[in-house]
């Protein structure tokens, strides 16, 4: 909340002609937006990026963010905050349109899900261990009560089967949720924001290039060796990218504000 | 007295001769070995396989591996050896069998070598062979009974021409061809496509039926020359026709066997000068096709257009059509990319088809985008062709609106009219522009963060667990109860009542009232036990009441060791549960 009031503060503090009504979240947005009307992009995208270091979630924010992004020149970054956005509301039409007109303009490089995938991608994570872990005492409690009651012991053979059958389906969904996390969540995804991105054949500057990334693209992140990301690549390929041009889809990073942003640090005294 | 003489000549004479004559003398001089060179056939065509043999008699002999002959590879393949027996004495003869291949046409010559046999040297003589071209007309060799042919359409073609052409195997006999294990046709100068399709066929060469195999496949040459193409080498899988016990369709085995085809002899010719400057490698026969992605657009905004090339003839070459006329600070252009599916290639008879993409960004307002040409080779006309789209009208604006994709496509020669359809067609949606941002206030989250487990998980984790460990413990109180009772219902078991009999020196009452105690309990515990068994219990029980009950039985004398001994042994021999 602190932390939220001191990025309004800073965002009053910007200006001295366009100020936001309020210091609440709405305020905010509502104050980026009117940036993003009169053409003053880069401090829109300043704005809503304000809103979401103050640890405030919204698909409507990362769309606008996306949007906004993209008119300041930066595919690359839209492209990340517009697939964020789809994470939060996969149903999301602006989001769906503008990652259509951004993939044929740039032709970004993406992972051609199946069905399967998308299905899983489309279940949330916890229902996996929840869904599992139910499964499991269901098992052993079938398997209990039949030895355990006489009412169960009758049909003794009966309530063990559904007790074995409650055990695989719990080994299915934990598989099921192993696979998830580890290929399909989107915390394995990244994707590329900058321009001039190429995937090499070995961490070091002066290896040979397996493919350039075009800002936008997607990747499959396997392993962050310092300054350089070993990634998966749509394609089947694989190669090593700097770090610095991939930014992961998911979690979000601690702050998204750039460094360079022109934000006074000194509080100042605002006329209404 | 003269006479004896002429017998004592004889005699000396016999005497000197002797020495030189006797069986043993000779026996006692060292054996020479010997080696002879021959060849199965010393005329073989180039790729095929020739076989020269070295004779040795006298015993093994140190023979190289190769053989160094230039333009001829000759090579050890392996040795047989055998006993020959003549005038009473035994002499082995080894035969070491060197296989020989040439890939040039000429007389080559296997030198004479020097062969170690025991402890002797012995040089072998040289040998010519010749290594000759087998022609496409005498690649049909109804003598052979496993051969391959080489077929080319024409001898004389241009650079970068697609010529389409066969590799055949032949064997002889009705489905005597099983399948063609592998193929390996290689020319530095050509580009070959792989053999992917095999048609079988049969038919008659010189009275004799033969089935084949036909692999057709494309080559382009890329330089001109004269060149010499093949022979192929096809391993080809038959019928062994030493197998199937009689029963040839059911039990026959196959084997691969390696021919070599036919050489074809080659002039490429160069492309003639002049080529225009949109030719960019096509040589055949094609169409050009050109659409753009939008056609209204922004100053700076990019269209993507799209090169549908279609035709007959080597597009692998062919690079993407160029503006007519530069556009420099007009149009920018990014390189184009090509797409070239395997199947959709041309095989040199059929039409195939390859699409070429390329970015354009208008860099000033401009009411149209400029014809694209593409030029190719025609190699039957023996000309160059230049294709050439139709300029393309577009808006180029500030406001974009969407609008549809235009397809068009200009025949070689002439123009004609555009063909509209005659029923309206559905409008797809066109990705001109970004949509506006979201203005009205956002859907806030509170938090993301589901793979939390948070304290409800854990709490129904609790409540299941403490279910089943009380039913856990439920069941096996249960359980234990359930023992206890059914163990106080049943009485004492035999198991338990063997172990309490009393050894010798006891009373005789107190050890048969034991034994029959237990013989009672083994009855309970064995209602279904079979009739002998029940009998000789029931003698037992007899015996004991006797002693137990007669009063004749002396029941307080003491027992004697053999009587317990011979009891218990009656009763350690029932089946106990």
């Amino acid at each position: 909340m602190i932390r939220g009031l001191c990025c309004a503060m800073l965002l009053l503090t910007s200006t001295s002609w366009s100020v936001p009504k309020g210091n609440d979240k709405d305020s905010i947005f509502q104050w980026a937006n009117e940036n993003f009307e009169q053409g003053d992009f880069e401090k829109a995208s300043s704005s809503y990026r304000s809103l979401i270091d103050s640890g405030h979630i919204s698909p409507d924010l990362f769309y606008n963010l996306g949007t906004s992004l993209y008119r300041e020149g930066k595919a690359g970054e839209a492209m990340l905050w517009l697939r964020r956005a789809q994470l939060l509301d996969g149903n999301l039409p602006e989001a769906k349109q503008n990652t259509e007109f951004l993939r044929t303009r740039i032709a970004f490089l993406e992972f051609a899900d199946d069905g399967f995938q998308l299905f899983l991608r489309g279940i949330p994570p916890g229902v996996f261990l929840w869904g599992g872990s139910l499964l499991v005492w269901l098992g052993l409690v079938s398997i209990a009560l039949s030895f355990s009651l006489q009412r169960f012991r009758d049909n003794q053979t009966w309530w063990i089967a559904l007790g074995i059958a409650f055990l695989m389906l719990s080994f299915v969904m934990h598989r099921l949720g192993q696979f998830r996390d580890s290929r399909v969540a989107p915390e394995n995804f990244a994707t590329v924001i900058v321009t001039d991105a190429v995937a090499s054949t070995a961490p070091t500057p002066g290896s040979s290039t397996v493919i350039e990334l075009p800002p936008g693209s997607e990747v499959r992140v396997l392993q962050v060796n310092g300054p350089w990301t070993y990634v998966d690549i749509p394609g089947n390929l694989r190669g090593w990218v700097r770090s610095e041009s991939v930014e992961a889809n998911w979690p979000l990073p601690e702050k998204t504000t750039p460094r360079n942003l022109d934000i006074p640090t000194e509080p100042v005294e605002i006329a209404e | 007295m003269a006479l004896p003489k002429p017998p004592l000549l004889f005699l000396l004479t016999v005497l000197a001769i002797l020495p030189i004559t006797r069986p043993e003398a000779r026996a006692q001089q060292p054996f020479q070995p010997t080696v002879s060179v021959t060849a199965l056939s010393n005329r073989v065509a180039i790729g095929e396989i020739g076989v020269v043999m070295f004779k040795i008699n006298g015993g093994d002999a140190q023979m190289p591996s190769k053989i160094a002959v230039e333009g001829l590879e000759v090579a050890f393949t392996g040795k047989e050896s055998r006993v020959n027996m003549s005038q009473g004495v035994n002499t082995i003869q080894t035969i070491y069998s060197y296989r020989f291949r040439g890939n040039e046409p000429g007389t080559f010559t296997i030198p004479e070598i020097d062969i170690l046999v025991g402890r002797t040297t012995v040089r072998s003589k040289a040998l010519e062979v010749i290594i000759y071209e087998r022609d496409e007309s005498e690649a049909m060799d109804a003598t052979r009974p496993i051969f391959g042919k080489l077929e080319m359409p024409k001898a004389e073609f241009y650079v970068n021409e697609l010529l389409p052409f066969t590799v055949t195997g032949y064997v002889r006999g009705r489905n005597s061809l099983r399948d063609i294990s592998h193929v390996k046709f290689e020319h530095e100068n050509f580009v070959m496509k792989s053999f992917r399709n095999v048609r079988t066929e049969g038919g008659e060469i010189g009275n004799t039926y033969y089935s084949s195999a036909i692999l057709p496949s494309t080559l382009f040459a890329l330089q001109p020359g004269s060149f010499r193409l093949g022979p192929a080498d096809i391993g080809i899988r038959v019928l062994d026709s030493g197998s199937g016990f009689g029963f040839s369709s059911f039990f026959s085995r196959t084997m691969i066997k390696d021919v070599a085809t036919n050489t074809v002899n080659v002039t490429v010719k160069p492309l003639p000068n002049g080529a225009p400057l949109s030719y960019t490698g096509g040589v055949g026969k094609f169409k050009l096709a050109a659409v753009p992605s939008i056609t209204k657009i922004s100053v700076g905004d990019p269209i993507s257009m799209k090169f549908v090339v279609t035709g007959t003839g080597n597009m692998q070459t062919m690079e993407a059509p160029r503006f007519s006329v530069a556009q420099t600070d007009i149009w920018k252009t990014y390189d184009a990319s090509k797409k070239l599916e395997d199947e959709m290639d041309s095989d040199g008879y059929s039409e195939g088809a390859v699409e070429f993409s390329q970015v354009i960004i208008p860099e000033a307002k401009v009411d149209t985008i400029p014809p694209f040409e593409l030029s190719y080779f025609d190699p039957s006309e023996e000309k160059y062709v230049t294709l050439k789209t139709d300029p393309i009208p577009i808006e180029v604006s500030a406001d974009t609106a969407g609008t549809q994709s235009v397809m068009m496509e200009r025949p070689e020669s002439g123009s004609s009219p555009q063909n509209f359809p005659s029923s309206a067609s559905k409008p797809t949606a066109s990705y001109n522009d970004m949509l506006h941002i979201r203005t009205a206030n956002p859907r806030w989250i509170a938090t993301l963060d589901t793979k939390k487990k948070g304290v409800l998980f854990y709490l129904v984790q609790s409540v299941f667990s403490i279910a089943f460990f009380t039913l856990l413990g439920f069941g096996a109180v249960r359980w234990w109860k359930e023992r206890e009772l059914r163990a106080t219902a049943d009485g004492p078991r035999f198991r338990d009542l063997i172990k309490t009999i009393p050894g010798p020196g006891t009373t005789r009452r107190e050890f048969y009232q034991s034994v029959s105690d237990a013989l009672a309990a083994w009855k309970d515990e064995h209602p279904e036990a079979p009739d002998n068994i029940l009998q000789v219990i029931d003698r037992v029980g007899e015996k004991c009441d006797a002693i137990l009950y007669s009063g004749a039985g002396q029941p307080n004398a003491p027992l004697s060791r053999d009587e317990a001994s011979e009891f218990r042994s009656i009763l350690q021999k029932l089946p106990q549960k």
